[in-house]
């Protein structure tokens, strides 16, 4: 039963996004998931890297 | 009783109803200050306490905070009571610093327009907050006691009526189940949760002792709702919106507002870790963030200060023509490099 809540939770989780003129990305609510595309759209992003990996179990040192 | 007067606001005390006078927890316990049994309790109606079961817990755990994370740790059980108290406050809510005193659980309604019940809004692990503290399970409740007109949640958070009911089991059950899958901590936020104490503390009191909680606020509660609070949250992340009262007043509508925060601020530091978070708005890094970055240098040097750049010109910023855009690459720069010269622990 907590597999399956969680699960589902995890499959409606809500992010939003809002795309500056300019081309920033601003995120409210980011999710594991969006973390890692928004992590792959700009590799270059450390702290979107950070937040995409530190996504479930994974660890990264401070 | 007798004309004790509480707190800091020179509020003459009145008694609580329904709570069990052997609690140790006693009434003005919760409006600022701690009497000793044999203290000015002489006159105070003391009726059964509403939930049996408590009358048999170690009452011990009641005196001084519950603070420590830990497998051993007496927070549950802490928690439990104070859900009771806190209910009970309700009557005569002055749960935020609006200081209203309506009966809640009567269905008055304050400014926060918020009855007896919890909703929320949103319940999911996220990694938008500070890298120490994520993945999170951030449970948001919906309603809160600030009217900011920028509030990227506006439609839900000015709300108490959004989203769905509040069950304290059912979200301990899914906040239980994302610690197991890798979460690192568990975040209530709003909206403002400490207009809906009684139902936070009920899920706190429902999560595993040793979990890192964070109460994430807009620091504009009272002087109660800090005692019933107290070792209850590992991290406070707390905002400091403005730096002026005319801004808050403005954008906000909250009068007094640096006061209070300035309170809660300093309460915060001294009873748990604290995060100051100052959210960038356009045209108010001179008038809000400079008075706030300087006050925390001077005030809390070393205190952790998160800078955040996510301002976007939603719900109803364009009443506010400084807001109807974003935050400036010179502003940014700015405000940082500010940040940075006055020592500030920056945090990302």
């Amino acid at each position: 039963m907590k597999s399956k809540e969680l699960a589902e939770r995890k499959e409606s989780a809500v992010s939003e996004l809002l795309i500056l003129p300019g081309g920033k990305i601003l995120a409210h609510n980011l999710s594991p998931v969006m973390a890692e595309v928004l992590a792959a759209l700009d590799p270059a992003d450390e702290t979107m890297r950070l937040r995409a990996t530190r996504n479930g179990s994974h660890e990264i040192p401070n | 009783m007798s004309a004790n007067r509480c707190g800091d606001r020179g509020r003459p005390f009145r008694p609580l109803p329904d709570i069990d006078r052997d609690t140790g927890l006693k009434a003005c316990a919760l409006r600022g200050r701690t009497f000793s049994p044999e203290e000015g309790m002489a006159g105070v109606e003391a009726p059964a306490c509403p939930d049996p079961d408590l009358r048999g817990m170690d009452r011990s755990a009641l005196h001084g905070p519950a603070r420590g994370a830990g497998a051993d740790s007496p927070r549950p059980m802490v928690a439990q009571v104070r859900a009771v108290l806190a209910r009970e406050m309700l009557r005569e809510c002055r749960l935020c610093a609006h200081d209203c005193g309506v009966d809640r659980l009567a269905g008055e309604k304050g400014l926060c327009h918020a009855g007896a019940g919890t909703r929320f809004f949103s319940a999911q692990v996220e990694v938008s907050d500070e890298l120490e503290l994520i993945p999170t399970f951030a449970v948001a409740l919906s309603g809160c006691d600030l009217r900011c007109d920028f509030c990227i949640t506006g439609a839900s958070s000015w709300n108490p009526g959004a989203g769905l009911g509040f069950d304290a089991a059912g979200m301990a059950r899914l906040a239980e189940a994302a610690l197991a899958d890798g979460a690192r901590s568990v975040m209530v936020l709003g909206g403002e949760p400490t207009i809906h104490l009684p139902d936070v503390l009920e899920f706190v009191s429902l999560l595993p002792a040793g979990a890192k909680l964070i109460w994430k606020t807009n620091a504009h509660g009272s002087a109660e709702a800090r005692e019933l609070l107290d070792g209850m949250f590992d991290t406070w992340v707390a905002d400091f919106k403005f730096g002026n009262d005319a801004c808050a007043q403005r954008l906000a509508r909250v009068p007094g507002y640096m006061r209070t925060v300035r309170e809660n601020l300093l309460w915060a530091e001294a009873h748990s870790e604290l995060i100051v978070r100052h959210l960038l708005m356009p045209g108010h890094v001179e008038c809000c963030w400079l008075p706030v970055a300087r006050w925390l240098g001077r005030t809390m040097p070393g205190v952790k200060v998160s800078l955040r750049e996510g301002f976007w010109p939603g719900w109803h910023a364009r009443r506010h023509a400084e807001l109807r855009h974003s935050v400036s690459v010179a502003e940014h720069d700015f405000a940082f490099g500010a940040g940075r010269e006055l020592g500030l622990n920056l945090i990302r």
